[in-house]
């Protein structure tokens, strides 16, 4: 049998990431926790197949994963998700780039995009689909690589590749959406 | 729009071929990819752009990156859309953390426990 001590060491410390992974994919903090419960759980009876010295974190994502796809799915029914209607690149930064340029040199919390709360950017994930969601978090939110996120998913790399680089783009119109609605594109000093 | 609420790339104009002003460092004042109304890309500007992700992932070979890099230092336009995207990045990571409820690590710590007591 494993040896828990051992196992707690070393994985316990990525109980926050995988947390939050667990958070935007069921989209629901009951789901999320009974995933990381279970993906503990495996993870510590296969940690005897696990090769120490080799990348625990994505060994763990992987797991984290796949017990998602295969048992979270479904559970709830979900809100409605964003149709991914495709927009071009730099979409965001065509409508609040100029602003940021115009605040060089303000402090960071002054910055077009502080403006934007966790909930706004957690929410603006979530929206999106299942697939362009888990590789905007892998890349985006846990620093996978490529690579790894191919092996986490289990899909080529060039469908990560094309998977992110949509899901960012759809990424950039939900927030930029979420300006609009906020009036956050409105440079704060600019007397009206 | 106003003019004056324009962002200053695209306030000071500038055609796809006309980067060699007198005084200016190619690529100032110009979008970055060109003059989209007059449907004509600048090239080193789109092949840096084709690479913006890979770019920022740091998924380009060294040569690949070093030319993008060179390409960075010489157009500014180019410059400051690859630092709002950068910063977006880095933005949605830390906007996206989460604290651990003290309560899901006690049901895990227990669930484990549980798990080693049954062999």
């Amino acid at each position: 049998m494993a040896d828990r001590e051992r196992f707690e060491e070393l994985a316990m410390g990525y109980m926050g990431s995988l947390y939050g992974a667990a958070l935007r994919m069921t989209r629901n903090p009951a789901d999320a926790e009974d995933l990381v419960q279970e993906t503990y759980l495996k993870a510590y009876r296969a940690f005897g197949t696990f090769e120490e010295g080799t990348n625990l974190k994505s060994w763990l994502y992987k797991i984290l994963t796949n017990t998602f796809i295969n048992n979270y799915r479904a559970r709830r029914r979900r809100p409605a998700e964003t149709e991914l209607e495709d927009v071009e690149d730099l979409y965001l930064y065509h409508r609040l780039g100029g602003l940021e340029a115009a605040q060089a040199g303000r402090s960071p919390e002054d910055l077009v995009l502080e403006r934007f709360t966790d909930a706004d950017v957690k929410a603006a994930v979530e929206s999106l689909p299942e697939a362009f969601r888990l590789a905007v978090l892998l890349a985006d939110v846990e620093g996978f690589s490529y690579r790894e996120i191919a092996d986490i998913v289990g899909v080529p790399i060039g469908t990560v590749m094309s998977r992110l680089h949509r899901g960012r783009r759809a990424l950039q119109k939900a927030l930029h959406s979420l300006a609009e609605e906020r009036h956050l594109s409105t440079p704060a000093d600019v007397a009206t | 729009m106003d003019e004056d609420q324009q962002p200053a790339s695209v306030r000071a104009g500038g055609q796809p071929g006309q980067d060699r002003r007198e005084g200016l460092p190619a690529g100032a004042g110009r979008e970055p990819g060109g003059s989209e109304a007059q449907g004509v890309a600048y090239e080193p500007c789109q092949e840096a752009l084709a690479t913006l992700y890979t770019y920022l992932d740091g998924e380009l070979t060294p040569d690949k990156r070093a030319r993008v890099q060179q390409h960075l230092d010489d157009c500014g336009p180019c410059f400051e859309a690859f630092g709002f995207e950068a910063e977006l990045k880095s933005v949605i990571a830390r906007k996206c953390q989460e604290q651990v409820p003290a309560s899901l690590r006690e049901r895990v710590a227990e669930a484990l426990r549980a798990e080693g007591a049954s062999t």
